[in-house]
């Protein structure tokens, strides 16, 4: 098994981001499954138009990626239905048809081998597994019987940006609350995939048979490359130390899922996280320490059960301990999760509504 | 007068002065300035930055990082804590509070006088420096239309029968649609200090006094907040004014050995607060700060409307579940209103390789029943006022709909989910001929350490039920003056 690249130092990565299309699955695979369909259903019908909607609405996505328009949910099947002469529901019809649902049938024969390993190999130990993906992502997920804890799509109303933009990650990363130096885009192209990655700050590794000097590269999910996670989650999963500071985001990150609607999520978490730090450090020094002990001892507390810190833990297990604590009857344990959920309440509204405690008597902060 | 502020001195290892005045609060701020215009060398030092009022917006999180006390995390420990908030920088509390004025009320200063047995104290005499402070940092009533979250509250009590005011505050509101600007002592005793040729160093901790040949030492820390090397400095002067506010002056005292009377009565105006949503709009962005409070109840309790903005409203409701949705629905029909009373006694103490001092508060079973009445006629009030639905910020606390669900609530408050807070502490080192309690004499002499003195919020022999910020500045400028009339003897 050749490997292209020099390897990927796991111990750094928190955050695994895939791409979708090409990435998870064998596209070429899908296509030509795809094409034999359609052939037999313009031969049954005698009529080549839904081949030439699909051909053009995938030349104007790709001609709206390039111009990184806002507005490009609508202007796709606008353009499309414009070169086609045809109406817009109708290419709507069409897309939805052929690129959303019938795919679905043949994805889970045409998904790549080893997938499924690696999803499961960085579940358990303890990374956070995102999807990103221009087209809607879920129903393909599903499809592909693979979970992330994340999935988002150019398609989102806070995204409405195709790759490279990297609009969709920065929401990722807002969301867990990883630094993009942590993360790590596995994607199948360097003019989508990598490109958006190198925008962020992150790194990436894209599926190539080609070596390339902006990335490392693999050829299967079998490559060395990802030996040494599947290796180790094999084993127990590579030992993670508790750390206050990532503590500290991730608690803060399930403060923010539980206070605030979906919508809002992706809030800025990093600056949010950065005043409950500074919060920390500015407070009377003999309580300073005694939180400081507390948090890492919260951080530590799943070892036991499950060999992890709670910054490693499913962002489902990492509610679970936080409703724990915070409904404890022990007050040391409820006022930990206290502490931290005034100040990310405070932070986060005052992210929100930044121009509320501008100056007093000017109107024109609405 | 930014220029003047800047007028920063130079810091070296060794320093002198006649005076020195440690803390730059209303009361440091007014004793200094007094000083230096009698003609001594006075050096103010100061533990916080030195900021203009604009450097950060008010009420802001970036104000609470660079212009609190501990990042605005002090904590009075004991089954009902308290979280209360200092401020820490050139002017002290005076720069992050809203200034809401009033002088003190007589039967306050009456009760000092019998008990605490202060000399040549009543409202009479406090009089001329109540008016000597207001010249300089100056009191006005909000001009034009006031804010509807603020009259909300003086509707109520009117409906109700109560007596309820408008409080003025230390603020130049310079007319109608005018921008105003905030008497805080950076604005005002600060800028006065520096022209009569006073000294300011900001960035500095006194950790120490010590005395020898007649001298007094302060040992401090300089530390620069641009990045510059710490320096530990030694600053001799004669005379000492202590101002470092009610909890800082006692941890500085007592780390200095002294300790008679000093650190043993903290008081507080520890409050409860609720949201009040009305049926119709209240909260308008860009209104002035709220200025009604309702004096129905002292000296058992007064009540008051705070700041209303977002991010207020979003810890104020914290406790209530779907708090996000409906302040991002309603937050113009809502307003933040509170109750406060007069704390139970707390105590300062150094803790052995902390810094911080622990502060301790013993509450009474009575404040906390009036804390709970308070909060009773509060709902009251704002029911009365057309309120539609009153929050309370007190964890499992239910959404109030009208006067049964008030009636239901409990009669005496728990106050173990730190809901109590305060923006006013005092009487750490209370003055007064009376010895068993009082740490310094009638005038803020400390009692056995000549040449030394208390001039802030400490000295205050009790709560002062109002506001206390007039009162901080009138004592100050009462014993100043007596002071410098006694060449400081
Ligand atoms: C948020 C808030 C709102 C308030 N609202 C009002 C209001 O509306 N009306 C009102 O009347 N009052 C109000 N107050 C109270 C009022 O601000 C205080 O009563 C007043 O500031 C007390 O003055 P002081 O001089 O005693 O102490 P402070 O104002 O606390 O000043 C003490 C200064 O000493 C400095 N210091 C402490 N230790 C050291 C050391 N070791 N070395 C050097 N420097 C040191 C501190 O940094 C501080 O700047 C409010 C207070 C706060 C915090």
């Amino acid at each position: 098994m050749k490997q292209h690249s020099q390897p990927v130092f796991w111990n750094d990565i928190d955050l695994v981001i895939f791409d979708l299309d090409g990435t998870l699955y064998n596209q070429r695979r899908l296509r030509t499954c795809m094409a034999l369909n359609l052939l037999h259903v313009s031969v049954k019908t005698r009529s080549l138009k839904t081949l030439n909607v699909l051909r053009i609405y995938r030349q104007c996505r790709e001609t709206l990626a390039e111009g990184a328009l806002v507005d490009f949910m609508n202007r796709q099947f606008e353009d499309t239905a414009m070169r086609c002469g045809c109406s817009v529901v109708e290419v709507r019809e069409v897309v939805d048809e052929w690129i959303e649902q019938r795919p679905l049938i043949y994805l889970r024969a045409c998904r790549y081998s080893g997938i499924e390993a690696l999803f499961d190999a960085l579940h358990r130990s303890g990374r956070t597994i995102a999807v990103f993906s221009d087209y809607s992502a879920a129903a393909k997920l599903e499809a592909l019987s693979l979970k992330a804890d994340l999935v988002v799509s150019a398609t989102d109303g806070d995204v409405q940006r195709l790759k490279p933009d990297p609009a969709g990650l920065y929401k990722i990363l807002n969301a867990t609350g990883f630094e993009a130096s942590r993360s790590l885009m596995i994607g199948d192209r360097f003019d989508r995939d990598w490109a958006a990655a190198n925008r962020a700050g992150m790194p990436a590794i894209i599926k190539s048979r080609r070596r390339d000097p902006r990335c490392g590269t693999f050829r299967s999910y079998q490559d060395t490359l990802f030996q040494p996670v599947v290796q180790s989650a094999d084993t127990g999963g590579t030992f993670a130390f508790p750390s206050f500071e990532k503590c500290v985001r991730a608690i803060v990150n399930i403060l923010l899922r539980q206070e605030l609607p979906s919508a809002r999520q992706s809030e800025n978490v990093e600056s949010i996280v950065t005043y409950v730090l500074a919060t920390h450090a500015g407070m009377p020094d003999y309580l300073r320490l005694a939180f400081r002990i507390l948090t890492v001892v919260f951080d530590a507390w799943p070892y036991p059960a499950t060999g992890k810190p709670f910054h490693r833990l499913s962002s489902d297990r990492r509610e679970d301990q936080v409703n724990r604590w915070r409904s404890s009857r022990l007050q040391i344990r409820s006022g930990l999760i206290a502490f931290y959920r005034t100040f990310t309440i405070f932070g986060v509204y005052s992210e929100i509504y930044e121009q509320d405690v501008e100056c007093e008597g000017n109107p024109e902060h609405d | 007068m930014k220029e003047i502020l800047n007028m920063t001195e130079p810091v070296s290892r060794k320093m002198s002065a006649d005076i020195v005045v440690i803390g730059s609060g209303p009361g440091g701020a007014v004793t200094a300035t007094l000083c230096a215009e009698a003609g001594a060398s006075v050096l103010l030092i100061e533990e916080g930055p030195n900021l203009s009022l604009q450097s950060v917006p008010h009420f802001s999180r970036e104000e609470v990082l660079r212009k609190y006390r501990n990042a605005g995390i002090c904590i009075a420990t004991g089954r009902s804590k308290i979280a209360y908030v200092e401020g820490r920088c050139v002017g002290g509390g005076s720069e992050v509070n809203r200034g809401l004025y009033h002088r003190t009320p007589e039967y306050v200063l009456d009760l000092w006088k019998t008990e605490f047995e202060v000399e040549d104290l009543s409202l009479d005499k406090l009089k001329p420096h109540f008016i000597a402070c207001e010249r300089t940092a100056q009191v006005e009533y909000l001009p034009g239309d006031k804010p509807l979250v603020s009259t909300r509250l003086y509707d109520g009590a009117a409906r109700l029968g109560w007596q309820a005011i408008e409080a003025p505050r230390l603020y130049r509101y310079g007319g109608i649609g005018a921008p105003g600007r905030k008497q805080s002592m950076s604005e005002t005793f600060v800028p006065r200090f520096l022209l009569a040729g006073g000294r300011l160093i900001a960035d500095t901790t006194a950790n120490r006094l010590t005395r020898a040949s007649g001298k007094w030492f302060v040992k401090a820390q300089h530390a620069p907040t641009d990045g510059r090397p710490r320096q530990q400095i030694e600053i001799s002067a004669d005379r000492v004014f202590v101002a470092c506010g009610a909890v800082q002056t006692p941890a500085l005292l007592r780390r200095s050995g002294l300790k008679k009377n000093i650190g043993n009565s903290l008081y507080f105006h520890p409050m409860l607060k609720v949201v009040a949503q009305f049926g119709e709009d209240v909260n308008k962005p860009g209104d002035l700060d709220p200025v009604h409070q309702i004096r129905e109840f002292e000296p058992d309790f007064g009540m008051g409307c705070s700041i209303s903005k977002r991010p207020m409203l979003g810890l104020a409701m914290a406790h209530h579940a779907g708090h996000f949705a409906e302040i991002e629905q309603h937050w113009r029909r809502m307003g933040i209103y509170y109750v406060q009373a007069a704390s139970g006694r707390a105590t300062v103490r150094n803790l052995p390789f902390f810094r911080d001092p622990l502060v301790t508060v013993r509450q009474s079973e009575q404040l906390l029943r009036t804390l709970a009445n308070g909060l009773k006629r509060l709902a009251e009030a704002l029911f009365a006022a057309g309120a539609v639905a009153v929050y309370p910020s007190i964890r499992g606390y239910p959404v109030l709909r009208s006067m049964i669900d008030v009636r239901n609530l409990p009669d005496m408050f728990g106050g173990e989910d730190g809901s109590m807070t305060s923006v006013h502490v005092f009487s750490s080192c209370p003055m007064g001929e009376n010895e068993a309690v009082c740490a310094t004499d009638s005038f803020g002499r400390v009692r056995g350490a000549d040449g030394l003195f208390i001039a802030d919020a400490s000295l205050l022999c009790g709560p002062t039920i109002v506001n206390p910020q007039g009162t901080v500045m009138a004592v100050a400028h009462r014993n100043a003056t007596h002071a410098i009339e006694n060449r400081f003897r």
